[in-house]
């Protein structure tokens, strides 16, 4: 019982410990003692209200180190005269909380501090549970929060929550909290791509505020961004881990239930008449997530709403984003001319290069340079590795293939025996014979990748005259031992060698096997065209072979 | 009030969601506009929810959703109208997923409230519902509730709310059948009354709620409210 009272008290406790304007170091400490006073009292005598017991007993402790002289006499006699019933109307549970959130999220601490110190005394985090989501180590947290303490110490007015009247004004640092707690976890600055212990209390966190504060429209422009963000949060990662952009991501993986939170909260925000920054990203958002496909995403609403926000938040940042939608709207080079003047500003942005070469990508222009400056400035580990990914396809896409001679024999049987025996595919005693360099050039014509002065990846085509031609029919000709190295893998260098196959057979039928395990090939053949046809699959040595066609 | 099918209101694809919400709001802004409104809502899912009956003294709570089939109450509206058709064709226009049925009742008295949706805290609908073999006998059970309930509510949690007259005097549009009369009792829970309070949270409420004839005589639930 006492566990679960601290968690759902702790908030009211605190900031109802907090109208006396004592410190909130005091308070904590209080909150503490009454806690472990608790342990003893109640295994005897458990109590009917255990959110007062628990008030009561923090209050006396205050009362006791004010005795102490652990705290100013004027603040004592101001304690003295409190009430210690506990306030039970929504309006003052709210005050109460509002004025713990408020003082964590005081405009005179760093945004690291104001996050520190609301995960440690609104969430009640732990300090190791705060260096691990914050990803910094204890010794840094405890710093970060002895010098918030220390600097609201220091204020004149402490822990003065601002009346109903000027809330609006004030409402503001304490959403940028939230959105910057929301938005660690979402897109984690450094390491794993999400957090989403982090991106839970973000979310827990607008949703209190929304209770806390249902008449501000930008508290429901902040909640129901998030609701959106948080919905897509499934489908943003691949099975490897890396970041999977809107414009790939599978939607039928959105949590409807959070869209629905969302739109309601954003329903909210309009009907209260909301127009300022999070309201407008919020309908953004909206206009994404209601979209059945990016393709069919409504791109002039999206420009008309970015308009807006650059004139009520300009930021390079959003400027950026109107970019890609003027893009979407007008084509890869209107959206570069909107993003040159940005290079300015964002020049250390990782993210303006990634847009930069995406866009310069689709105009048909080389995104290489571009996408090595971004490399250079990216610390999120998932989103360097989406970087690598995509150099690697601007640079496979660039390759140009030439056909094997003698000399290259070594490097054939090594990339052979890699893929094949390396991969379970073939058996080595097999691999001997089957792989020789000899043998292998006199089947046709073998094509090599090269990247970077090694082989990345090679192809055999069987022309129907070879001796070396086992399925094929007619003028068919065969395709053989297709190869991608590792690292080559879904950097579309197989669809290449494929399309190079295809293009040398002019317009005869293809035919290749391949063995039941190796699906990514399957997938891949049948991208460019070919059909499996069942009744030609065999079995040799002991392996099933499928056999797939590309017909003439 | 909406009777919606909550599985088909939850799969919705989200455009279908967000063109719902948007006309539901106007159609709210269009009767506050005309005079007619005195308050709407949406509840949120019956999952979230809870209802409470004492059964031979002890108190059952079930957690949501309470209808096998997935129906459920999902909004209402308080509207002032001549006649009970006037009132139908109202409902009539009442956006809703194909198959959502909109009951209609007179009611018996009852207040308004005030700026719900601005109230910190929480707001609840609780639905009083009771269960008779007639209508007589759930007429007297609401009777009963409401003779024990009249001083019953504290002024710093209550925000208003409603008893209906007997579900025979009422209508519905919509649903499988078109305009049906007066939906029959059976052995099912049927709705008497409406009430809003303002809570902490849902447990306070469930907390309150526990002590309160509405649990002896009949059942009640309790539903969170969106805010709109």
């Amino acid at each position: 019982m006492l566990e679960a009272t601290v968690r759902s008290e702790r908030r009211r406790i605190l900031g109802g410990l907090l109208r006396s304007r004592v410190s909130l170091e005091a308070a904590e400490d209080a909150f503490q003692e009454a806690v472990v006073a608790a342990m003893e009292a109640w295994r005897s005598a458990p109590p009917q209200n255990p959110g007062a017991w628990l008030m009561n007993a923090a209050k006396h402790r205050l009362v006791d180190a004010q005795r102490r002289g652990a705290v100013a006499s004027a603040k004592a006699t101001l304690l003295a005269g409190e009430e210690t019933v506990r306030p039970s109307t929504p309006e003052a549970v709210a005050d109460d909380q509002l004025r713990l959130i408020f003082t964590c999220c005081h405009p005179s601490l760093s945004l690291e501090s104001q996050l520190a110190l609301t995960l440690k005394v609104v969430v009640g985090s732990s300090t190791a549970e705060i260096a691990r989501a914050l990803l910094t180590t204890e010794d840094t947290v405890s710093q970060r929060i002895l010098r918030a303490r220390q600097a609201l110490e220091r204020l004149e007015t402490p822990y003065e929550s601002p009346g109903r009247a000027e809330l609006p004004a004030r409402v503001g640092a304490v959403l940028g909290v939230v959105a910057a707690l929301f938005n660690e976890g979402h897109v984690s600055h450094q390491g794993p791509l999400m957090r989403l212990e982090l991106q839970a209390e973000g979310l827990r966190l607008a949703r209190l505020l929304a209770d806390l504060l249902p008449a501000e429209p930008e508290v429901f422009g902040l909640l129901s961004l998030i609701c959106f963000g948080a919905a897509r949060a499934s489908a943003r990662v691949d099975s490897e881990g890396l970041p999977v952009l809107l414009a790939d991501q599978d939607r039928r993986r959105w949590d409807l239930a959070l869209i629905r939170e969302g739109l309601m909260a954003l329903q909210r925000a309009r009907t209260l008449g909301g127009g300022a920054s999070f309201v407008l990203q919020a309908e953004l958002a909206a206009v994404h997530t209601t979209a059945p496909a990016w393709a069919l995403t409504n791109w002039a609403a999206i420009l008309a709403l970015y308009d807006r926000l650059m004139q009520v938040a300009p930021s390079p940042v959003v400027a950026m984003n109107r970019a890609v939608a003027v893009a979407m709207r007008d084509g890869p080079e209107a959206g570069l001319e909107v993003l040159a003047p940005l290079a300015e500003p964002l020049g250390r942005s990782h993210h303006y290069f990634a847009v930069k070469a995406e866009l310069l990508d689709r105009a048909g222009s080389d995104p290489r340079a571009v996408l090595r400056t971004a490399l250079a400035l990216v610390g999120n580990e998932a989103e360097r590795r989406l970087l690598e990914r995509r150099l690697l396809r601007a640079e496979v896409a660039r390759l140009t293939f030439r056909e094997a001679s003698k000399a290259d024999g070594a490097a054939i049987e090594a990339l052979l025996h890699e893929v094949y025996v390396g991969g379970g595919f073939t058996d080595p005693a097999a691999a001997v014979t089957r792989f020789a360099a000899e043998a292998v050039l006199s089947r046709g014509t073998v094509l090599l990748a090269e990247h970077a002065g090694t082989l990345a990846g090679m192809i055999v085509l069987v022309p129907g005259t070879s001796p070396a031609r086992q399925l094929a029919e007619g003028d068919e000709v065969e395709l053989h031992l297709l190869a991608v190295r590792e690292r080559f893998r879904a950097s579309g260098l197989g669809d290449r060698l494929v399309k190079a196959v295809i293009e040398r057979a002019e317009g005869r039928g293809i035919i290749l096997w391949t063995q039941p395990t190796m699906a990514p090939a399957q997938r891949l053949y049948e991208r460019n065209g070919f059909m499996r046809v069942p009744e030609r699959d065999f079995e040799k040595g002991g392996r099933r072979f499928l056999v797939l066609v590309r017909p003439r | 009030m909406l009777v919606e099918d909550e599985r088909q209101a939850a799969t919705q694809p989200p455009a279908a969601m967000a063109e719902l919400i948007a006309r539901r709001a106007e159609h709210v802004a269009g009767l506050r506009t005309s005079g007619q409104l005195l308050d709407a809502g949406q509840l949120r899912p019956s999952a979230t929810g809870k209802r409470l009956r004492k059964v031979a003294g002890q108190l059952e709570v079930r957690d949501g959703p309470f209808d096998a089939g997935g129906s459920a109450l999902g909004a209402y509206q308080w509207v002032t109208a001549a006649t009970l058709d006037e009132a139908l064709a109202l409902a009539g226009h009442f956006p809703r997923l194909p198959g959502d049925r909109v009951e209609v009742r007179p009611l018996m008295g009852g207040r308004a409230p005030k700026d719900k949706d601005s109230r910190p805290g929480k707001v609840f609908a609780c639905v009083v519902l009771g269960a008779a073999a007639n209508e007589a006998g759930w007429v007297s059970v609401m009777d009963r509730i409401e003779a024990d309930t009249s001083d019953g509510f504290p002024d710093t949690h209550f925000l208003g709310g409603a008893r209906l007259e007997r579900p025979s005097v009422g209508r519905s549009v919509g649903g499988r059948v078109g305009v049906l009369d007066a939906p029959f009792l059976e052995s099912k829970e049927v709705v008497g009354g409406v009430f809003f309070m303002q809570m902490n949270g849902l447990d306070e409420l469930t907390a309150w709620a526990a002590q309160t004839p509405f649990v002896v005589h009949g059942a009640l639930e309790l539903r969170e409210l969106w805010r709109s």
